[in-house]
C-alpha cells in the first residue's frame, strides 16, 4: 500500500535504464529530469495514504527529500496548491459551457478527477448488474494514489 | 516490444510528461529523447504493477459505459472501496464520482 517506494523505483529504473548512447546527451540533464520529476510528484500530494496523514506524509517526504532539494519544495507545494484552488474557482464561475456535457469531472472535495487506470480481465453484464475483474491498476482517489494488482467491481446501471 | 501507454495518465506519468515538456521547451532535451523516456516509463510502470499483490474491490452505480477500440470506460457514482494489502491491512473509502479506463489485459502487444 506504500506508493512512494514503488514510484521511486520506477523513477530510478527509467532514468538509469534509458540508453542514450545514440543521441548527443548530457548526464546532467538526466539528473535534472529526475529531480524535476520527483519534485512534481511530491507537489501533487498523491503520496499520502489513508492512515495517519501527518506521520506518513512526513515519512514519505523524508524519502523523497533525500533526493530532491530542500524546504523550498514544501513552500512551492503550498503555493502551487493555493494557486490551483484559485484558478479552479475562477473557471467554474466564468464558465459558459453546458453542464450536460458529460457532467463535471471534478469532485467538490478534491481538485482531481477520481480515476482508475487498469487492464480488464473480464467485463460481464446480467440485465442491469455489471461485474468486472481488473488487474495491474493505478487509482487516484481524492489526490491520493493507490496501486493494486487485482480489482473486482460490481455496479448497477 | 510495446507496452500500454495508459499509465502515462497517472500522477507519475503526468508528472514525467510535465517535466519532459519543460525540458524540451528549454531545449535541454530533444523530443526524440522525451519519447524514448516515456517508452521506458511504460515498460517499467507495467513491470512494477505486474508484481503487486494488493487487492481492491469496489461497488457503485454505473452512470455511463463505453467500449471502443478494445478499451472500456466507465463513469461511476457513489462508489465504495475496500483495499486489502499483502500484509493483511485493510482500508475502506468512498467517493461521489469515479472514472475507470481499462485496456485489454489479455491482449498481446507487439512492435
Amino acid at each position: 500500500m506504500d506508493v512512494a517506494p514503488i514510484y521511486l523505483q520506477v523513477i530510478r529504473n527509467v532514468i538509469e535504464g534509458a540508453d542514450f548512447s545514440t543521441e548527443q546527451f548530457e548526464e546532467a540533464s538526466l539528473t535534472k529530469l529526475a529531480k524535476l520529476w520527483e519534485q512534481k510528484v511530491l507537489e501533487s500530494g498523491s503520496l499520502r495514504s489513508f492512515d495517519s496523514e501527518i506521520k506518513t506524509e512526513s515519512r514519505k517526504r523524508a524519502v523523497f527529500d533525500s533526493h530532491v532539494a530542500t524546504s523550498s519544495v514544501e513552500d512551492t507545494a503550498k503555493t502551487v496548491e493555493g494557486t490551483k484552488g484559485a484558478v479552479r474557482s475562477d473557471e467554474i464561475l466564468s464558465s459558459d459551457t453546458d453542464d450536460a456535457e458529460e457532467g463535471s469531472d471534478y469532485d467538490d472535495d478534491s481538485k482531481c478527477l477520481n480515476l482508475i487506470l487498469a487492464q480488464f480481465e473480464k467485463v460481464a453484464r446480467a440485465k442491469s448488474k455489471w461485474k468486472c475483474v481488473l488487474k495491474e491498476g493505478v487509482m487516484t482517489l481524492e489526490n491520493r494514489d493507490i496501486l493494486f494488482g487485482r480489482g473486482n467491481g460490481e455496479f448497477r446501471w | 516490444m510495446a507496452y500500454y501507454e495508459l499509465y502515462r495518465r497517472s500522477t507519475l506519468g503526468m508528472t514525467l510528461t510535465d517535466a519532459l515538456d519543460e525540458m524540451v521547451t528549454t531545449g535541454e532535451l530533444t523530443p526524440t529523447i522525451a519519447m524514448k523516456v516515456l517508452a521506458q516509463f511504460d515498460k517499467f510502470m507495467n513491470g512494477a504493477l505486474k508484481s503487486l499483490k494488493t487487492k481492491l474491490s469496489f461497488k457503485g452505480d454505473l452512470e455511463t459505459y463505453r467500449f471502443c477500440d478494445n478499451v472500456w470506460t466507465f463513469m461511476l457514482k457513489n462508489v465504495t472501496f475496500d483495499v486489502s494489502g499483502p500484509g493483511g491491512d485493510k482500508r475502506a473509502a468512498s467517493v461521489d464520482r469515479l472514472k475507470i479506463v481499462a485496456c485489454d489485459g489479455k491482449a498481446v502487444l507487439g512492435v
